[in-house]
Parts: structure tokens; sequence; C-alpha cells
């Protein structure tokens, strides 16, 4: 299994993040994972057996894996950027496109349909995936919501701007791929 | 206390010259003090079955064997429905004990002695205490249980419990034929496929693994369940009755071999060597009874008597 | 909604998916407690107390019901936690519990004597006679009868027994009589009677050879998907084996059980309520096969034509492919 893990991270070497850009890029990351442990907190109940375990994520059309791993609650679990090393020591990945990785985090989705049809790839110890995915389809995320929930008296503007943002977005990607 | 022998009903579909053969020298040889029959697993072979069971319930008579017959493991249809409710009517004969492996039979047979078969989930002492209220007299128990609650049971049972330790395992029981499948035939027109196997057929993994084993409408373990080192661990959890499944092999040797297992004759080590030849080629498995994949195969422990 | 010819039983996983499922028209959702008492005791899934306790209150709050099931079987030597979980279902208001075990429906009919029981599908009872044997011993109200039964069977079954019928409408199809199954327990020591899981993904792994994924449960093969065919999880029964040189799916196809263009039939066999199942999956699958059960129940309610089973249920079948299962008896 850690062969076919090392072969999907080859861009890695491709694309290197400067490194001032990768721990800007992670501390947001992990910013953001804050912010849903903080207003999602059963997701980490649900995930407690886990502590401990990580999970590679791989966006198959970005060059930036990432290494998710679960922490003991309250924790929130801890992102960053993966490195070929990772390979041997996440017990499991999820790979598919961006654009559905982050429909899935807000249960737009249903993951079993998109596995079935292979839109959604995942190897390794499916304990922690299958865990995972629950967890986060009960939380009832929101990105767009839960970030402009930081701005205050500003959010509702910022929601709207953002929904439109996404929704261009993803109607370029669509046409795209 | 000494151990009481128990030999289930022949799970396979064997044809009736066989079964006559085989129950003759059961009568005659076998040190075996029970003996289950009947066709349980699917009604279409019945019809072969019932017509010689009298003569082999008076032949293992004959031989003093207590004869139990066992009823049907998955009933669906009203005219399964009906054999069962026929079946039971000759419990009415006097010595014609009947096992239950639905629950259907055990309503017809509440307020009198009967036997609960392996097919009835009994997997804790609510469930053991209701069925003996209803005129239980020995329990056999699922094969999945694990010895830890097989312990907890014998420890409240006030009838005998009785733990499979011989034969392939039935796992699960379907109203689909896998063996007319495997044919690309339906059960409707199964051509009795089944018969071609006389100890089930062997199903395989993609990789070339031997995994499982079909019998008409059951799925059956691959291996060959054998608990011959764990009967030491068992009679000391107070378990004094044990159930061999017969199999396409010499069973009257098989049963002396446990007969002499039970009663401490023999050394455990050269049991499982004379057993491991009797078995013609079949893995031997003992996971469940130690809380493991059923396929396993541990040292034997349970119990911790060696 | 009420007059209804056919009650809808929808599965929730989680709070969320609950709600969703009352929102898309559930009459009624089925749950579990966080642990081996049910039978989707998967990670990450199902119900705390107070979970419980506020979803029964939101489907109550519009008029809707919540069942739960406690339906493993209790383990010999440590029955108390599922004596609790019985004990805090009827606490908390449940509208009824579905039971499989003989000892639990026992204890559930002598110490809460007014607390509605049903019969799990995991007690496979598929004729009169074992129906019969659970109304009279505990007094079961509705049987959830097993997925071996054709809609013939059931029509002349649901005259001769005195309690309700509850049947699979869609989702996860078991060619076994569940409750009777040990398949998985053989392989990996875990069952769906003792733990609540059949294949449980502690034990499933995935892996490329070349450009084709091989899934495996406790470590043998279980299938083998070409690159561009449909994948499907290891559940033991839905995989391809050999049996001498012809390999095939012995058991049961990677498919989905849908009865969309039968419901009529089923109404017309005298079954009371529709079960969907599928606790373990996701809200989107849930909003949507209610959504769609919704609509075919109302317009078969109202006389109006049965829109076609739509392509939108057939993508959330598993393997996309979908089947009549044993309701049709050329599945035998």
């Amino acid at each position: 299994m850690p062969i076919s893990i090392a072969r999907s991270l080859p861009n890695l070497a491709r694309w290197p993040l400067p490194p001032g850009a990768k721990s800007l890029a992670e501390s947001v990351l992990n910013g953001l994972a804050h912010l849903l442990a903080r207003r999602h907190s059963t997701v980490l109940e649900r995930l407690a057996d886990f502590a401990g375990a990580s999970c590679l994520i791989v966006p198959h059309d970005l060059p930036y894996p990432l290494l998710l791993t679960l922490q003991a609650p309250p924790a929130a679990p801890h992102l960053r950027f993966a490195t070929p090393a990772d390979a041997t020591q996440a017990r499991a990945t999820i790979r598919a496109d961006m654009l559905t990785l982050l429909q899935l985090l807000e249960g737009k989705l249903d993951g079993d349909a998109l596995f079935f049809s292979r839109d959604l790839v995942v190897e390794g110890d499916m304990e922690v995936v299958v865990a995972l995915r629950n967890a986060v389809d009960d939380a009832g995320i929101d990105l767009v919501a839960d970030v402009v929930s930081l701005l205050g008296p500003f959010s509702s503007p910022a929601e709207r701007l953002a929904r439109h943002l996404i929704s261009l977005g993803s109607r370029l990607h669509r046409s795209a791929t | 206390m000494s151990a009481t022998l128990t030999l289930g009903p022949v799970l396979f579909h064997w044809p009736a010259e066989r079964l006559l053969d085989f129950y003759a020298r059961i009568a005659d040889e076998a040190p075996v003090d029970i003996v289950h029959v009947g066709e349980i697993v699917c009604s279409k072979r019945a019809p072969f079955v019932d017509p010689v069971l009298p003569e082999i319930i008076e032949r293992l008579r004959r031989g003093g064997k207590t004869v139990v017959l066992s009823s049907r493991a998955l009933v669906m249809t009203e005219r399964e429905s009906r054999m069962m409710t026929e079946q039971i009517a000759m419990a009415e004969t006097p010595d014609m004990l009947i096992e239950a492996n639905d629950l259907g039979a055990v309503r017809s047979l509440a307020g009198r002695p009967h036997v609960i078969g392996p097919f009835i989930n009994v997997y804790n002492e609510g469930t053991l205490d209701y069925l003996v209220r209803q005129g239980a007299m020995r329990v056999c128990l699922p094969p999945e249980l694990p010895g830890t609650a097989i312990a907890a049971l014998a420890k409240v049972s006030s009838v005998p419990l009785e733990v499979l330790v011989f034969g392939r395992m039935p796992l699960a029981i379907s109203a689909r034929c896998f063996h007319a499948r495997a044919h690309g035939l339906h059960k409707d027109s199964c051509r009795y496929m089944c018969g071609n196997d006389p100890d089930g057929r062997s199903v395989k993994t993609l990789d070339g693994e031997a995994f499982l084993a079909i019998n008409g409408t059951q799925t059956m373990s691959h291996t060959c369940l054998n608990l011959s080192g764990e009967i030491p661990g068992l009679m000391e959890a107070g378990i004094r009755h044990f159930r061999l499944s017969p199999q396409d092999t010499d069973m009257v040797a098989v049963i002396s071999l446990f007969r002499r297992i039970a009663e401490q004759q023999i050394d455990p080590a050269e049991a499982s060597r004379q057993l491991a030849s009797l078995a013609k080629g079949l893995r031997f498995s003992n996971g469940f009874i130690h809380g493991r994949e059923g396929r396993a195969i541990l040292q034997a422990r349970f119990g911790h008597t060696q | 909604m009420s007059k209804a010819l056919l009650e809808l039983v929808c599965p929730a996983g989680t709070p969320a998916a609950l709600r969703d499922a009352i929102d898309a028209g559930a009459d009624v959702v089925y749950v579990g407690f966080r642990d081996e008492t049910n039978a989707r005791n998967f990670p990450g899934l199902n119900f705390s107390r107070p979970e419980l306790r506020d979803g029964i209150g939101y489907a109550h709050q519009h008029g809707r019901e919540v069942f739960v099931a406690i339906n493993t079987y209790a383990a010999a030597g440590n029955q108390a936690a599922w004596h609790r979980a019985i004990d805090d279902a009827a606490a908390l208001g449940a509208d009824a519990v579905i039971i499989a075990d003989i000892g639990l429906l026992d204890y559930a009919s002598q110490r809460h004597p007014s607390l509605r029981l049903h019969l799990s599908v995991q007690a496979a009872a598929s004729h009169a006679d074992a129906i019969r044997f659970y109304h009279e011993a505990f007094g079961v109200r509705r049987v959830v009868l097993p997925r071996v039964l054709t809609v013939a069977e059931i029509a002349k079954l649901t005259r001769q027994i005195p309690v309700e019928t509850e049947v699979f409408a869609f989702g996860g199809m078991c060619p076994m009589a569940e409750g009777r199954c040990s398949l998985s327990s053989y392989v990996t020591g875990q069952s769906p009677n003792r733990q609540g899981v059949c294949s449980p993904a502690s034990h499933v792994r995935y892996e490329q050879r070349g450009d084709k994924l091989v899934s495996s449960l406790g470590g043998s093969t279980i299938n083998i998907f070409g690159k561009d065919e449909k994948a499907g999880y290891p559940t033991l029964c839905k995989g391809r084996f050999a049996v001498g040189d012809y390999a095939s799916y012995l058991f049961e196809e990677p498919t989905s059980l849908s009865t969309g263009d039968i419901l009529k039939d089923l109404a017309e066999a005298g079954v009371k309520a529709l079960k969907i199942e599928g606790r373990q999956r996701g809200r989107a699958y849930v909003a949507e096969v209610v959504r769609q059960f919704r609509e075919l129940v109302d317009g078969l309610s109202a006389g109006r034509a049965m829109p076609a089973a739509t392509a939108a249920l057939r993508q959330l079948a598993e393997g996309q492919q979908d089947t009549f299962g044993a309701y049709r008896k050329a599945w035998r």
C-alpha cells in the first residue's frame, strides 16, 4: 500500500512551495480546522477513538496533498502539506478532485455513490475513513457560513459575495473538466 | 460425570441408499449416544429423505441410540410450514424428540420437552431462560459463540448445553440456492446439483484461496471445525454434550476418537494427528471459541487446560 | 401524509440525517445508540442519549415518530448494556423499539408493558407460525419481514398474522436469512448478531494492483475491479468468488433493492410500512431517497399514475444497479 500512495505524490517535487508561502498556507488551514472544530464540536466526539490517526487527502487536480492528523478532543485535527515520507505513516488515503472533497466536507454529496462510480478513491484503513465520513456528515459544515462567521457585522454581505464567487468558480471548474 | 456425544443431522444431499448404509453403521459401531436425523437444509431434498426416515429411526433405535428429529432451518412457504407441523405431530410418538431450528417450531413444541438446535439464536441468559421455561431440555449453542459466553451460559443453565465440536460449520442459510446459481440455474430447476458434492462444494477467492463451501441454500465454513483440544476446557466449564456433524469420511472413526478424547484415553496431540488423516485434506479451525474469526486455528487453550 | 397508503420508515445514522429525513417527508425515522446494541455499529455513527432526546423532540414537533433499533443479540455475561438501551429508549419517548433477541423481547415486554415492540429483520421471522410466536409470547405489534419472500408470499402472510408488516423498499440487500449469518465473523471475528457489524471497515483494504482495484476483507480477496468498472464495498456476500473454474457473484451482485415500481403490489399485499435501508449512508443519500419515495407513496395514495422509478434513485444504488430482489421468485 505505501508504494501506491508514494506514487500519488510526485507532484510535490515538481511544485515546491516557497517556505514562507507554505507555512502561511498551513496556518490558514489549521485556523480553518480550529474554527470548524469549535463550531462543530460533535465531530471531535465522533472521532475520539481515532486520536493520533493520520490520513492523506489528495486533491488530484491540485499539486498539494495534505496530511490530516486527528487529535484527542477537544483539540482540533492538525493539517499540513504532506511529504513523501508521510506515505508510510498515514493510515489511509482519500483521493478526489478538490471540488468533490469540499462538497463531501459539507455533506452535499453521497460518499458511497461517489465511491461506487470511482470518483472517490480510498486506500488503506477503511475504519478511519468511514469514521471521518460519518463525523463530517453529521456536522452540517457550511464553509462559507463558518468562515464569514468570523467577520461579525460584515458577515452577511461577505457571505453573499463568497457564495457568488463559489458558484462562478464551480461553473468554471465544471466547464473546464 | 461422563460426556454425551451427539451426531448432528446429515447436512449434505446424500442419496437415500447412502443414508441407510451410513446410519446402519452408526447404529452398530459408533460410540455415540444421540443421533439427530432429518433433512434440515432444503425442502426440495425432503422427498428423497423422508421415505427412508422411519427405517433409519428404527435401525438406530435397535442399535441403542436415542433418536431426535431435527426441524428445517429456514421455513418460508406455506408448504414448508405445513411440513414442519406434520413433522412435529410425530412427536406424539413415544420417545420421539424434536429439535427446533426455527421459532415456529418452538411455538408448536411449547409445553412439551424438545431440543433447541444451533440455528436458533441463543446468545444470552435471558433467551436461554425463556426457552427452558417453554420446555427446552437440551440446547445446542450456535457455532459463533465464544468460549466466554459458553461458560457464562453453562454457569446458569438448568438444562444440558451442547457444543458443536467437529465438521464444517453452518454459517448462513438463504432462500436462494447457491449450488444452482453456481451452475447458472434457479432453485426451482436446480437439477439437484448439490447431490454431486457429498462434503459441500469448495468456494475460492479470485486469488485462489480456499474460502467457504456451499451446500445448496446453505453456506458453510471451508475449514472443518475441530475442538478436540478444547474438550477438557469445555468440560471444566460444565459442558457435557458434544455434537459432531457428519462429513464424507469415516464418521465411526471420528466419533470413536472423540469418545476417547472425552474419556481422556488419548493424548490430544495424537488425537489431532489421527483426525487430520480423517479430515481428507480439510484444514481445521477453532477460532470462534477463542472469540476470534471462526476460520482461525489457535493453540488449544480455552479454559487453560492442557 | 397520515392518509398515505404506506408508512415511510427512514434511516438516520446521525442527528443531521434525522432532521433531513423528517424534512424530506419521512413518517418515521429509525436510529440506534452509539454502541454494539444496534446492527449498524459503525465508527463515528449513531446517537448519544442527548442526541436521541433532541431527535425525538424534533420528530414529535413535526408530528412524526422515532423507532430505536436495539437489534443485536445481547452478550452472555453483559446483558445489562442492552437492558439499559431498552430502558433509555423507553424513558426518552421512543415510539417503538426494534428487537430481534428473545431474551430482550422478554425483558422489554415485562419491564415496559406499554412500550411498542417491533420484531427486527434480524430475527428472520419468515412464516406465520414464527411471527405468531413473537406476537403471543411478547406482544410484538409489527414484524419487519426478512428479504427472502416474494410479493405473493407476503400477501398470503399478511392475511394469516395478527400484526403489521414492514418490508424493505430500498437499499442494501442481504441474500442470506438475516440474523442467521456468521460469514462476517468467520472471516473477521465480528458479526452482525454480536457486534452489530458486517464486513467491518477495520478489516477492509483497497489496493491498486496495476490498473485493477483489489478489495479485501480480513486479508482475503473479495473482489477485483477493472479500470472503469463500478466498484463496491467488500461486503462478504457481494464479492466475486470461484466455484470450480467459474468466477461469479456467487451469492449476490453488488446491487440495491429497489421497489419503486412495485409499491402498488406491496400495498395490495397488505404491507403497512416501507423501510429504507441505510443508516450508514450519508445525509445526501437519505434526503434524496426519502424525497423520491415520499413522492412515489403520495402519488400512489392519491391514485396518480406512478412516476417511473427515477434515475436519481439508481445513482444512489450500490454499484448503481438495482433489483426487485426476492420479491420476484426468479431471484432464488
